[in-house]
């Protein structure tokens, strides 16, 4: 009956045939060459198609780090705050001076996450690179009910970080599996989104290769200039916050880490003047960290208050709550020093030691 | 479900295999079936619709075939389809207008409750089946043909959501022929796949998404070069959208052995309004010209036997461009785009009828530059008219005149456009859609791969982006 219709003879589809073998030879070539370190010290950084100007960076820095120097010990987590305050370089001098032990530390503090994104990026961070102590930075505006979705939602609409936390994707998988498509979809960045790009080009002019974002000099050490925006923006925020339930659940999720690796969670820091915009001023500042630190503490986890007066000095920062590169050297090598100190008091485990 | 999608693949895929196994007798039952299993993927309600547009065209149909009374039987089965038409052109007209009050009054738009969707491709059956009763009405088709045959013609899956619009001329004696799938027309079709393919969601997608949703919003933003650069993009976008639609659609029926009309012909490189008219959406002008154009203009040349008479020329083409600005949709707009169009080809055709036109090759360099350019700025005035509402289009025209002064945009998204003009200028030079087949092995399987590399790619982060003329 076939036949009646079907009046095929060889070689059928001989193109598309040879066009499929032709592709996946070139692919395997290709794939060949971006994975030289030639081809790594020539191209741009890839993507993972998260599209946010740090997390595809951070992702990429952290595995040459891993590779060129070896495994990673300490991993700061948090937002831009974290991402612009904590030098691991300093911090890794300091925590030597104090415990005499080398460690190995990376910066992963991404502008714009919020808590539920935090647990993704930990347990991704975990299963790949098993650090001995992860450090995550808390800021009250964190805790609060109405916090901008900031990167949350393109992260839940990346398709890698989907496929790795256990969703299957077909782009998920190409992402994690072939670094040539990474490539592709840089210069697909390039092409659709130049602003993105734009930005993470300059991301990664000023990304240290342990993760540290260093502005520009001109603005690296002048002291602090309100943003009125920004300040009213902040003050809208604090005039009526209150610490969300629904937040410290996920404070809970985040820090149930079933033993995988250390937790340390830190206070940012932040000037006076931020504190100030409280309805209730500095006590509500204090009130909403001490309601933070007694979570964290009740699950049996250190909590380190950034309680040095040094950063109430205006000339440590560059904004209200993002330190400039004086207040970033000060808040690594006292971050150091709190860690090591607590390390050399066994209060902690040396995260320094062969990664698990 | 969308013709680019994975579904649409694998379900075309599972309907040819039964086809081609199946003895010609179930052939067209199972295509019938396909179709309709397939339109009700949008909404059960919608092969609802079209049952009863196919019923009641069926039904006419066999009163103007019984020859008792044509006349009425045809003015019977035109009304209801045309009321079909107008009815749900006209309540999505009044959907957005009363929203627009609403809201305008500061009242939340919830509370209008007239919902109405126009069903997906009902303004391309209902243009099939009147041509089905004008035809048969004017003795152009032989008998009213099946049930089954109408059926299929006013259904047939790859054509219905957006056309290409069969002629029944065409139509009906491919159903009624012996079909043969050979490997020629197998290569046609997976070749026209892969271009729609590439179109759609390399070309167009890209383009489409990369345009800010201000500029059509709030042109007053940006500055004259960008409004230009970002209204070239979008026609480029539009038409690799609907190009890429009906390449694809014309593959899968390929693939069945039924030819579909091609809808485009390197529509950039018109020459002049009505050449426009014969490079985009052919199908849709050839139906527009045989039944309201010809008609027409044989009418008025009855009364009038003068060509060169004003209203002999201007009424026809007027009628003619207004009826395809209402197809498109009941706001002010499309008939302001369709006046336009009318006026353009009007003026153009009574120029040419006192001064008659110079073949190209004998006009001189600046002549033709100008004529290039000139035909290009009314029909990009046109389209501004066509996709805006007539606020935001006087808004975008006077944005065009005064911000002269701003920057040009970041152009680097129009590099999306080179596999679409690659495609183009092979196609025109070429003189057939798949000249690619006639290219040495070695190219063909080098573009073949090239083109699966960039569909895979892009299909990936963007599924299933819906075709612009499924909207109409």
């Amino acid at each position: 009956m076939a036949g009646k219709i079907l009046r095929l003879k060889a070689p059928l589809g001989r193109d598309l045939l040879l066009g499929v073998l032709f592709l996946a030879v070139v692919v395997a070539l290709l794939e060949g060459v971006v994975r030289t370190d030639l081809a790594r010290d020539l191209l741009p950084a890839p993507s993972l198609g998260i599209g946010h100007r740090f997390l595809d960076l951070k992702f990429e820095t952290m595995d040459r780090l891993a590779e060129n120097e070896g495994p990673v010990h300490c991993v700061f987590l948090g937002t831009s705050q974290m991402a612009v305050a904590l030098n691991p370089e300093e911090f890794s001098s300091s925590f030597r001076q104090v415990t005499g032990r080398p460690v190995r530390a990376f910066n992963f503090g991404i502008a714009g996450i919020s808590l539920p994104s935090y647990q993704q990026l930990l347990d991704i961070m975990v299963t790949d690179y098993h650090p001995r102590l992860v450090v995550v930075g808390v800021f009250p505006p964190n805790f609060s009910a109405d916090e901008k979705e900031g990167a949350q939602s393109r992260i839940r609409a990346s398709q890698w970080l989907r496929y790795r936390l256990g969703q299957f994707s077909p782009e998920g998988w190409l992402i994690e599996h072939l670094r040539l498509y990474r490539y592709i979809l840089r210069a697909r960045q390039w092409l659709e989104q130049p602003d993105l790009d734009a930005l993470v080009q300059a991301s990664e002019r000023l990304m240290s290769p342990y993760g540290f974002t260093n502005f520009p000099n001109r603005a690296n050490t002048r002291p602090l200039i309100p943003d009125p925006r920004r300040l009213r923006r902040f003050k809208k925020m604090l005039a009526e916050f209150a610490v969300a339930d629904s937040r410290l659940e996920e404070l809970d999720r985040l820090l149930a880490t079933d033993g995988r690796t250390d937790l340390v969670v830190v206070e940012m820091p932040v000037h006076p003047l931020f504190r100030s915009l409280y309805a209730g001023g500095e006590r509500d500042h204090h009130r909403t960290m001490e309601i933070i630190a007694h979570r964290v503490r009740a699950r049996g986890i250190p909590f380190i208050p950034a309680d040095n007066p040094e950063f109430e000095r205006d000339d440590m920062w560059l904004q209200t709550n993002h330190m400039n590169a004086r207040g970033a050297e000060f808040f690594s090598r006292w971050l150091g020093g709190e860690i090591g100190r607590r390390v050399a008091e066994g209060h902690l485990q040396d995260p320094s030691g062969r990664p698990r | 479900m969308n013709v680019h999608t994975l579904p649409f693949l694998v379900f075309t895929a599972l309907i040819l295999a039964l086809y081609y196994l199946l003895p010609r007798r179930y052939q067209h039952p199972l295509l019938l079936a396909a179709s309709y299993l397939f339109y009700s993927t949008f909404a059960w309600w919608f092969a609802a619709a079209l049952a009863l547009v196919t019923a009641v065209t069926y039904g006419c149909g066999q009163g103007i075939a019984a020859r008792g009374r044509p006349r009425l039987w045809l003015a019977v089965g035109l009304a209801v389809n045309l009321a079909g038409l107008v009815s749900f052109k006209a309540a999505a007209f009044l959907h957005i207008e009363t929203t627009d009050a609403v809201s305008r009054f500061g009242l939340p738009t919830e509370i209008n409750s007239l919902r109405i969707l126009l069903p997906i491709g009902l303004s391309f059956y209902v243009l099939q089946a009147i041509s089905y009763l004008l035809d048969l009405y004017r003795r152009q088709l032989d008998g009213p043909g099946s049930w089954m045959e109408l059926a299929l013609y006013l259904s047939y899956f790859p054509k219905l959501t957006a056309g290409p619009i069969e002629k029944t001329t065409d139509f009906f004696p491919a159903l009624r022929a012996t079909r043969i799938v050979d490997n020629t027309l197998v290569s046609k079709g997976v070749c026209l796949v892969l271009i729609g393919l590439l179109r759609k969601v390399v070309v167009a997608d890209t383009l489409l998404l990369a345009i800010p949703p201000a500029v059509f919003q709030s042109p007053e933003e940006f500055s004259s070069w960008a409004l230009l650069y970002w209204l070239v993009i979008f026609a480029f976008g539009l038409y690799n959208d609907f190009c890429g639609y009906t390449n694809i659609v014309r593959g899968v029926s390929s693939l069945f052995g039924i030819d579909l009309t091609r809808n485009f012909n390197n529509p950039f490189m018109f020459r002049n309004i009505a050449d426009l008219w014969t490079r985009w959406h052919v199908s849709l002008s050839t139906w527009l010209r045989d039944y309201i154009f010809f008609p027409l203009s044989r009418a008025l040349l009855k009364r009038r036997p003068s060509p060169r008479n004003l209203l002999n020329v201007s009424l026809p083409l007027l009628v003619t461009m207004v009826a395809s600005g209402f197809w498109h949709g009941s706001q002010l707009n499309f008939l302001v785009w369709g006046v336009w169009m009318g006026l353009l080809m009007t003026a153009e055709r009574l120029v040419a009828l006192y001064r008659p036109v110079k073949p190209a090759h004998q006009r001189s360099r600046l002549a033709r530059v100008a004529a290039f350019v000139y035909f290009r700025i009314v029909v990009f005035a046109g389209l501004i008219v066509f996709v805006l509402d007539l606020t935001t289009a006087g808004r975008y025209f006077a944005a065009l005149a005064n911000n002269t002064a701003g920057a040009m945009p970041d152009m680097r998204i129009a590099l999306a456009l080179l596999p679409g003009l690659f495609i183009d200028v092979a196609q025109a030079t070429g003189r057939r859609e798949t000249v690619f087949l006639d290219w040495p092995l070695g190219i063909r399987v080098l573009l073949t791969a090239l083109a699966l590399a960039a569909v895979l790619v892009f299909a990936q982060s963007r599924p299933g982006t819906a075709f612009i003329y499924q909207g109409f």
